[in-house]
């Protein structure tokens, strides 16, 4: 018996350290898959937050306490990262399959840890009619939803060569250097 | 002895193989039903029948992209609106009201005989949006060259 908890102590120690470890920016940036995504936070509206500290990726990509599905979660994006850095092709770096797939992750309690008022924007002032209205139908005030917070509000934080051409991203894509470029 | 030894040891390799297997697919189970993208569509997102016919102007800032793809592809160009194919929010117009409307019967509203011909000689595809991007069906361009369909004919 004795021997069991010392295993599953050990086991629970290791996990954390592990879940610690691999947590950081810098560590999801050591894949050379990575950098371009990195280049494009820096860049980004979601490079720092209010105070000034950068935002690592596990702020958005992960949930934002830790229970059944931080570890659901990261469990599973972990091992898809390392299954396909190991045995992947060019195929499974399609963008534009690799954002629907993203989005479904981010949870929208991440996003609400900062935007804590959805009736105002990051400057503090009211947002507009459009945006009330969407907001309210996020909440089911007003119709129903339901998409979360990244299915509506994209390229925050990454814009792939494909998305630079809309409007509404030219000041992002102003910013960055082309992807062929060392990106 | 040894032979207990033996299968005491089978035993908790098989244990441990039979929790990571446990663990590793209620982790997947989890990840593949638990969270999903759209869960519900929107029933009516607005009070005012008057506004619904305009979406454009409330969904250019809303939905920008979608919008602006609208706007320079072929259904854009030819000024096909979004109630033709997502029928309108109050639920007053001839086709049902939907975010994700049914390709299958929405397209052949209009493309029934090019269906009916690319069903012929390609089979059909569960969604005609593998190929032909709803919103960015665009008149020239690269589209052209680089859409699904394209590729798979030239293999």
């Amino acid at each position: 018996m004795a021997t069991v908890i010392v295993v599953a102590l050990v086991l629970i120690g290791v996990t954390a350290f592990a879940f610690q470890a691999t947590s950081s920016t810098d560590f999801c940036a050591s894949c050379h898959e990575m950098k371009r995504h990195r280049t494009e936070l820096k860049f980004s509206p979601h490079a720092m937050d209010a105070e000034k500290q950068p935002i690592a990726c596990v702020q958005c990509h992960l949930p934002n306490s830790f229970g059944p599905k931080y570890v659901a979660i990261k469990t599973y994006l972990g091992v898809k990262d390392v299954l396909v850095h190991t045995f992947g092709d060019e195929d499974d770096f399609y963008r534009a399959e690799l954002q629907v797939t993203a989005r479904t992750f981010i949870d929208d309690e991440s996003c609400r840890a900062c935007h804590e008022d959805m009736m105002k924007t990051t400057k503090d002032k009211p947002i507009s009619i459009e945006g009330k209205l969407a907001h309210e139908s996020y909440l089911g005030k007003n119709g129903c939803t339901n998409r979360g917070c990244a299915n509506c509000h994209h390229n925050t934080a990454h814009l792939p060569d494909f998305d630079r051409r809309y409007v509404v991203n030219a000041d992002f894509a102003a910013k960055l250097p082309s992807e062929k470029e060392g990106m | 002895m040894e032979d207990q030894n033996k299968c005491c040891k089978n035993k908790w390799v098989l244990l441990v193989v039979a929790l990571l297997i446990i663990f590793g697919g209620s982790i997947l189970f989890y990840t593949q039903t638990a969270v999903s993208g759209t869960k519900c569509e929107a029933a009516k997102h607005l009070k005012s029948g008057e506004e619904a016919g305009d979406c454009y102007t409330c969904h250019l800032k809303t939905t920008p992209k979608i919008a602006q793809d609208w706007f320079e592809s072929k259904h854009g160009v030819m000024l096909v609106k979004c109630f033709v194919c997502h029928g309108l929010p109050d639920g007053t117009g001839s086709i049902e009201y939907s975010a994700n409307p049914d390709p299958n019967y929405i397209c052949r509203r209009c493309h029934d005989p090019a269906v009916t011909m690319m069903e012929k000689k390609f089979g059909m595809r569960a969604e005609c949006n593998d190929c032909h991007k709803y919103h960015s069906n665009s008149v020239h361009h690269d589209a052209y060259s680089t859409t699904e369909s394209k590729k798979k004919m030239d293999q």
